[in-house]
């Protein structure tokens, strides 16, 4: 008698058991789970999926599924089941696919379903294992607009290149100098690049600009530098590197840093004008050798005097007085505080 | 020429000069560019895509085109960096092929 009511007992506390094991990994799953019959009628819906629907287990237990989706599959999902009820076709049970969920308070969202089927020995029931994969999307769309993004960055810095490389023979007395030349060039677009995305390409100090420069030069004490804080926009800062590179290359072959004496100056200042702030920086060498203005444009003097002056929207003046080379620019800062395309707001 | 980056448009310019051409602009910005195309004193236009911050050179397109001024694209993202309706006319990609401009600017003088 005793083994004959024991051994029911026993099956019975292991599957309450199993029960309780099973329940508690559905109920602490991070995925909804959602139950139903093959009728669509909800059996089950864990915590995770009262969260993810809005919905709570009480609303759910009974009702079609298919409130839990948006059109059309609202309409047509009590027809996939009696499809598959009938002629065994699949379209999702098994495999598992994004899909667009609809919570109770109307919006949806990309959903990522698999289904499992399964009997008690008497009906058959699915389960649903759902996620919301929102921030995935967005990451592989952001992921898309970067990649575009990139390769444009790319293709311009590939014609930016084929603009140095082309104009630096175009002006080049020897191969060699040529080959000297454009690597420096290079070299000066890199650091520029540099500073650039130290910022995040949002822009850069022009104190940092001047400073990447001279470092890159040596010889700091052959430098004074002073000027207020002052923040361009990514173009122009690229373009005042460059343009400051050259300044620096010509100053060492013939200017003030080619003998031992040489001394360079460079400061700015922000300054008030009627409803625009002006920015004015001056480069100007002394106790160089006596100077004689060039015999014709190169590179860095179309730079400065051209692409420069329209890059910050002012002018720019390149002069050879006998005592050092001057270069002054003169460029609208715009109002205080405010961007634009040539600086950025708050220095 | 309409082209917001700087060494892009010395190249553009230096290229243009090869062919016998004079160059007028450029044009940096998409107000500057729609400013230009309304402007005279010029036979055919390139017309950068992208002129940043999310601006681009279409509108200047469209008032070429309505005028009847020839024109072309450079853009470094390829056709599908055209608006569809745009695609017409012809499309150079960065870096720029010399031959392939001097091709399109025949094209566009003769048209």
């Amino acid at each position: 008698m005793a083994t004959k009511t024991t051994a029911p007992r026993t099956r019975a506390t292991r599957a309450a058991a199993v029960d309780a094991r099973y329940r508690a990994i559905v109920d602490t799953a991070v995925d909804a789970i959602v139950v139903i019959d093959e009728r669509g009628r909800v059996e089950a819906f864990n915590p995770a999926a009262e969260r993810l629907f809005g919905y709570s287990v009480a609303e759910m237990v009974g009702q079609n599924v298919n409130i839990l989706m948006p059109e059309p599959y609202h309409g047509e999902h009590d027809g996939y089941l009696a499809r598959y009820r009938d002629t065994g076709e699949r379209r999702i049970i098994g495999i598992g696919r994004e899909v667009e969920g609809r919570r109770s308070d109307g919006t949806t969202f990309p959903l990522e379903l698999s289904i499992a089927e399964w009997n008690d020995g008497k009906r058959r029931f699915f389960t649903g294992v759902m996620r919301d994969v929102t921030d995935r999307r967005r990451a592989e769309e952001l992921q898309r607009l970067m990649i575009n993004e990139l390769n444009h960055r790319v293709k311009n810095t590939l014609a930016t290149v084929q603009s140095v490389a082309g104009q630096t023979l175009r002006n080049a007395e020897t191969l060699e100098d040529a080959r000297d030349s454009l690597t420096r060039r290079l070299l000066a677009l890199s650091r520029g690049h540099d500073i650039l995305t130290a910022e995040s390409w949002d822009g850069a100090a022009l104190a940092d600009i001047v400073s990447a420069v001279i470092a890159a030069h040596g010889e700091a004490e052959r430098f004074s530098v002073d000027g207020t804080a002052i923040r361009l926009a990514p173009k122009p800062a690229l373009a005042l590197s460059m343009a400051l590179h050259e300044l620096m290359t010509n100053a060492t072959k013939y200017g003030a840093l080619s003998n031992a004496a040489g001394q360079v100056r460079i400061t700015w200042r922000r300054e008030a004008g009627e409803g625009d702030d002006r920015l004015k920086l001056i480069w100007e060498e002394a106790h160089g050798p006596t100077v004689s203005p060039p015999t014709r444009q190169g590179f860095g003097t179309r730079l400065i005097t051209g692409g420069l002056a329209r890059e910050l929207g002012g002018e720019v003046r390149l002069d050879y007085p006998a005592s050092g080379v001057v270069c002054e620019i003169d460029a609208r800062l715009g109002k205080t505080g405010e961007s634009n395309r040539f600086f950025r707001g708050a220095a | 020429m309409v082209e917001d980056e700087l060494f892009v448009a010395m190249l553009v310019e230096d290229l243009l000069s090869d062919l016998g051409c004079a160059v007028v602009g450029p044009a940096a910005s998409a107000s500057e560019a729609v400013a230009a195309a309304e402007a005279s004193g010029f036979d055919l236009a390139l017309l950068d895509v992208n002129l940043g911050d999310g601006e681009t050179s279409f509108r200047a397109a469209e008032i070429l085109r309505e005028r009847g001024v020839p024109f072309a694209f450079v853009t470094g993202y390829g056709d599908q960096g055209v608006r569809p309706d745009l695609r017409d006319a012809p499309i150079l990609s960065k870096p720029i092929d010399p031959r392939q401009l001097a091709k399109v600017i025949a094209r566009l003088g003769e048209g």
